[in-house]
């Protein structure tokens, strides 16, 4: 289940020579660097350090660790290691920052810091389908989170929207709990990666459904049903299901960012090739950036490259 | 007044709602779904909800992490 975050905070205003806004692996692995390079640093974070991967089951393609690591354990270790070097992180939501003055500006729920650089890595969320029915049973059926919300569907019928690496991998996680998926892929071929493929089809209770599209979510107080109808034929059939978990890409979390930084048309952060942003002395790190891979790995080289850039940045001036 | 919080072990609202009650020294007794499968089905037949967190405190149900509805109920300045 995921959540608007409505915070208090009791941080006092200071200056930073750089703030990072989102402790995932990319803005802690910048907070690594430039703590090691002795630059000050703040990392804000809304929610719980380590980001979008603490609500992922499972890593197994992040390197060095051979026998995979919860996200949630990979999440504690990263924030362990730049605390560790002497990064502040920060249990605060940013709501705008004021680029246009020197040193910049950030604004969280109730203070305002100043900064003279910043790097951006706040990351994606899941992507809701805007089907029928789905605000309404979201929470009640629906949820955007296998790892937060799968004990509720032990022993039922369940769909997963989604054949990419996120819904064929939560589908895995879910076949402990749920006695039948269906996962409906909108493409005429999953996009997940062939190795969890071919544990799909070791699963006897998960079926893929592709060349089909969500048309609405059924139910008034809970779901009870989706609505689902063939690309190739047009043919429509109601699942009877009581559970729909969504894995229909990512959209990024960039809404404070709006008008302050070029993005691309989907609102990824637009970088060039060492991480600056369209603004002197900004930078954009990790999956909020347009890049054409998001994983676990390319956040923490990211994060690596943004640094460097900081304090090139800084060096210079 | 007797507050319930159910949780799941993986759930990084969850870890931020008990962060949030412990800040506060408020008293809670703390359900995980994953130590305790049949706690999901009780709370999904209590309220109806299949996503956690949710804060049962009195009569009143928070669901999600709601900073003001937490304040408010629990009286928390």
């Amino acid at each position: 289940m995921q959540f608007t975050l409505k915070t208090k905070s009791k941080v006092t205003s200071s200056h930073h020579a750089a703030a990072i806004i989102g402790a995932g692996p990319a803005g802690l692995t910048a907070a690594i660097y430039l703590r090691r390079s002795k630059i000050d640093v703040v990392v804000f974070e809304k929610l719980v350090p380590g980001g979008y991967i603490t609500s992922t089951d499972f890593i197994e393609n992040y390197p060095g660790f051979p026998d995979g690591i919860s996200g949630e354990e990979l999440g504690e270790l990263l924030e362990k290691h730049a605390r560790g070097f002497g990064a502040i992180i920060e249990n605060n939501e940013v709501t705008s920052i004021d680029l246009n003055v020197a040193p910049m500006l950030i604004k969280t729920s109730n203070n305002t810091f100043t900064t003279s650089t910043i790097i951006i890595a706040t990351g994606t969320k899941n992507k809701k389908l805007g089907a029928p029915g789905e605000e309404e049973l979201l929470g009640k059926g629906i949820s955007l989170c296998a790892t937060c919300d799968a004990p509720f569907f032990e022993g039922e019928d369940i769909v997963v929207v989604g054949a990419g690496n996120s819904g064929v991998q939560e589908s895995l996680y879910l076949s402990k709990f749920a006695k039948s998926i269906k996962i409906i892929e909108f493409l005429d071929h999953p996009t997940a990666e062939k190795i969890l493929l071919d544990r799909l089809k070791e699963k006897e209770n998960i079926k893929i459904l592709l060349s089909h599209k969500v048309v609405r979510f059924i139910g008034k107080d809970k779901l009870t049903g989706v609505e689902i109808e063939s690309l190739d034929s047009n043919e429509k059939k109601v699942l009877d299901v009581k559970g729909a978990f969504i894995y229909t890409g990512v959209i990024p979390n960039t809404d404070f960012l709006k008008g302050v930084v070029d993005m691309d048309s989907k609102g990824f952060i637009k970088t060039d090739k060492k991480l600056k942003t369209s603004k002197d002395g900004v930078f954009a790190a990790g999956d909020v950036r347009t890049t054409p891979l998001r994983q676990v790995a390319t956040a923490v080289g990211d994060g690596a490259l943004a640094a460097y850039g900081v304090r090139e940045y800084l060096e210079e001036r | 007044m007797k507050v319930l919080l159910y949780t799941n072990s993986s759930c990084p609202y969850c870890k931020k709602t008990k962060d949030f009650l412990k800040k506060h020294r408020v008293k809670f007794k703390e359900i995980n779904i994953s130590k305790y499968p049949s706690a999901a089905k009780e709370l999904r037949g209590k309220t109806g909800q299949t996503g956690v967190p949710v804060t049962l405190a009195g009569n009143h149900k928070i669901i999600g992490f709601n900073e003001e509805k937490l304040r408010r109920i629990l009286k928390i300045k």
